[in-house]
């Protein structure tokens, strides 16, 4: 199967949206329920550094990438790879 | 702070005496996972570069591939230690000088919270069980209710000697502010035939 390497680029933005959703149900617990003492504010800021520590790596990467290029997966050739 | 502000239903004259959480090893059990699932990749994937002719190079087709995988799985471990670490915040028991709270966060959708009276307290048992739990100096404890077959645990809370030892303290000092104030409960204790008379009448 051959897909343009943007598919990759679509799956992942899908992705990122599911973790959205997520990290928004539990920011609602926090605010909702929990104390907004010293150690929410540190696991809060933590939380939103990670993320945009990989989103940003991510981003990063993805610069200079031929979208238009396609990858062939499933194939015998693809993942045929030989072990020394 | 106010610690009241998530409080539910405050009462007149009610002060928190104990705010506790699970003891730190509970969090801590879960970073070490995160750390193992952040790890364990990239040395497989130093394995696999090392013994195959794989070669990482940026732009291709097969490392965009591999890189987006590897970010989403990121994504989803830092999510799932969170979410871990908003089940270990908001499991909380609240001690108060009348009553005790039991908030528990048992998914992400599913909270409960339920309540008893210290005066209803029957006995109140602390239990640390295992090495590491003697060596960190945590445990739990289990409160009986009087009224009904019910049962308080305060799971893996620090100090659970101290805590059994603070609720007995206020249950003895809330029955005797219940026996001044109601002095018909002073009076001595009916023997039993005068309560089947009772059962009785009824």
């Amino acid at each position: 199967m051959t897909f343009p390497l943007y598919v990759f680029l679509i799956i992942y933005a899908v992705v990122f949206l599911i973790y959205v959703f997520f990290s928004a149900f539990l920011f609602y617990h926090i605010f909702r329920f929990g104390y907004w003492d010293s150690s929410t504010k540190f696991m809060v800021f933590l939380y939103f550094l990670v993320t945009i520590g990989i989103l940003l790596s991510t981003i990063i990467y993805t610069i200079d990438i031929d979208w238009s290029e396609t990858i062939t997966l499933f194939s015998d050739t693809q993942f045929n790879f030989s072990f020394y | 702070m106010d610690q009241f502000k998530y409080f539910p239903n405050k009462r007149p004259d009610e002060e928190i005496i104990l705010l506790l959480r699970r003891h730190w090893h509970a969090i801590v059990k879960y970073f070490l996972v995160l750390i193992l699932e952040v790890v364990l990749p990239v040395i497989v994937f130093i394995i696999f570069t090392q013994f195959t002719e794989f070669v990482w190079e940026k732009g291709s087709p097969i490392s965009v591939a591999v890189f987006f995988s590897a970010s989403a799985y990121y994504l989803f471990i830092w999510l799932f230690f969170f979410h871990h670490w908003v089940e270990y915040y908001l499991d909380v028991w609240v001690v108060t000088n009348q009553r005790i709270i039991n908030i528990e966060q048992k998914a992400l959708f599913s909270r409960t919270v339920s309540e008893l009276n210290i005066d209803m307290i029957q006995d109140v048992t602390s239990e640390v069980k295992g090495k590491l739990a003697t060596i960190l100096k945590f445990g739990d404890v289990h409160i009986q209710t009087a009224a009904e077959e019910k049962r308080f645990i305060f799971e893996q809370i620090p100090h659970p000697q101290e805590v059994a030892t603070r609720i007995t303290e206020l249950h003895i000092k809330q029955e005797k502010k219940v026996n001044s104030s109601n002095p018909i409960s002073q009076m001595p204790s009916e023997d039993s035939s005068n309560e089947s008379n009772v059962s009785q009448t009824f």
